[in-house]
């Protein structure tokens, strides 16, 4: 039924969003969410490295997903982060310029709707390492590319 | 419990003659921000930070004192930071840092931290690992950050607790430290337990504190423990 309702009542919910080969499962704990999107947890299950990708945090679509999804305000996690990279005990995630470009970053070799903001040559060269990888979008941006994972 | 030296200074001020002790100003326009942050390849990320404070300090103030010639800029605070993960359960990390606070530190480089990082348990809810090497001590709950200006709370930490004069001792030591973390609903919890290690007791600066006074010989370190 959800199927039939027009595709725009959407385009303002932001969705977690996987590489198509990354092993995500089914769907992802919000604990778990929060283990990755706060640089604590590496790993998938199967022990692939999770590559984070993250918009800018002033970013309304960046806002939204930690406002909505993970339930904290955008500086939360900016100081955990600040405070697992300025005590070596942790990595930064790794930030793209705008919507498109983490749609190509997530979607890797493979995403055909890659549309690279900035150099597509620097671009594809990252690209080339992004199993693994997550992210966020809102729907409306979403495509064949990536896998919308539900979180619980 | 230690008392604030600033708290129990205002309460001795706090007499018919004298001014209350609020008036204090200190003013701290300072400039701080991630100055670089850089993948320059896969699980390769460079840091970097740099803050530079000018003080101008009123009159009635029991912690500095008042400014001369119109304030200062003898507060720098520069680091640079680089890890590597080869795989998820590995990282390395090393940070140099150089600090210039008035007359306590004359920003000389030193290696802050150079560590090992490897994690022997890992799954959605928890962590258990062990780092080697020079280490941030688990001490307070900004000591980890304490030199970056923008993962503090205030313009600078409570000297009682993050004492400056002998930061060395404090902020990190040559050992090991185990570490578990657990992740709930509720919020992580994490256990440290430090040892054994050594402790950085180079400077005169901890002689200075430890004595008050610069004395013959060398201080040595011994085997330290903690959690």
């Amino acid at each position: 039924m959800l199927c039939g309702w027009p595709a725009r009542a959407y385009s303002d919910e932001v969705v977690v969003v996987v590489n198509p080969a990354a092993p995500a499962g089914e769907a992802i704990a919000r604990n778990t969410l929060s283990a990755i999107f706060g640089m604590r947890l590496r790993a998938w299950e199967d022990g692939t490295p999770i590559r984070v990708y993250v918009l800018p945090d002033n970013h309304a679509v960046h806002v939204m997903f930690c406002k909505q999804i993970l339930g904290a305000f955008p500086h939360q996690y900016r100081t955990a982060w600040d405070r697992l990279v300025y005590s070596g005990t942790g990595q930064a995630p790794l930030e793209v310029a705008s919507e498109q470009e983490m749609r190509a970053r997530v979607a890797g070799i493979r995403g055909e709707a890659a549309v690279v903001v900035g150099s597509e040559e620097e671009m594809r060269a990252k690209v080339a390492g992004t199993a693994g990888a997550i992210g966020y979008l809102t729907r409306k941006m979403i495509d064949e590319s990536v896998t919308v994972v539900p979180v619980e | 419990m230690k008392v604030l030296p600033w708290c129990r200074s205002s309460r001795s001020v706090r007499t018919p003659q004298s001014l209350p002790w609020w008036p204090a100003l200190i003013l701290w326009p300072g400039l701080c921000g991630p100055a670089l942050a850089l993948e320059i390849f896969e699980g390769f990320q460079m840091h970097g930070f740099l803050s530079q404070g000018y003080f101008l300090t009123s009159n009635h103030n029991n912690l500095f004192g008042e400014s001369t010639r119109g304030g200062s800029l003898g507060f720098t605070e520069i680091g640079v930071n680089a890890s590597w993960v080869p795989r998820p359960d590995v990282q390395l990390a090393i940070q140099g840092l150089s600090r210039r606070a008035g007359g306590a530190a004359e920003g000389e480089p030193e290696l802050d931290f150079a560590l090992l990082d490897y994690a022997a348990v890992e799954t959605a809810d928890r962590r258990l690992g062990v780092r080697v090497g020079r280490v941030r001590l688990p001490f307070g709950l900004y000591n980890d950050t304490r030199d970056v200006a923008f993962t503090r709370p205030s313009i600078l930490l409570p000297q009682s607790i993050y004492f400056d004069r002998v930061r060395e001792l404090a902020i990190s030591g040559d050992g090991i430290l185990f570490y578990g973390e657990e992740r709930g609903s509720w919020g992580n919890f994490t256990l440290e337990f430090l040892g054994p290690y050594f402790q950085r007791i180079g400077s005169e600066n901890s002689e200075l504190s430890l004595f008050n006074s610069e004395l013959p010989g060398d201080l040595e370190s011994r085997v330290s423990w903690g959690a």
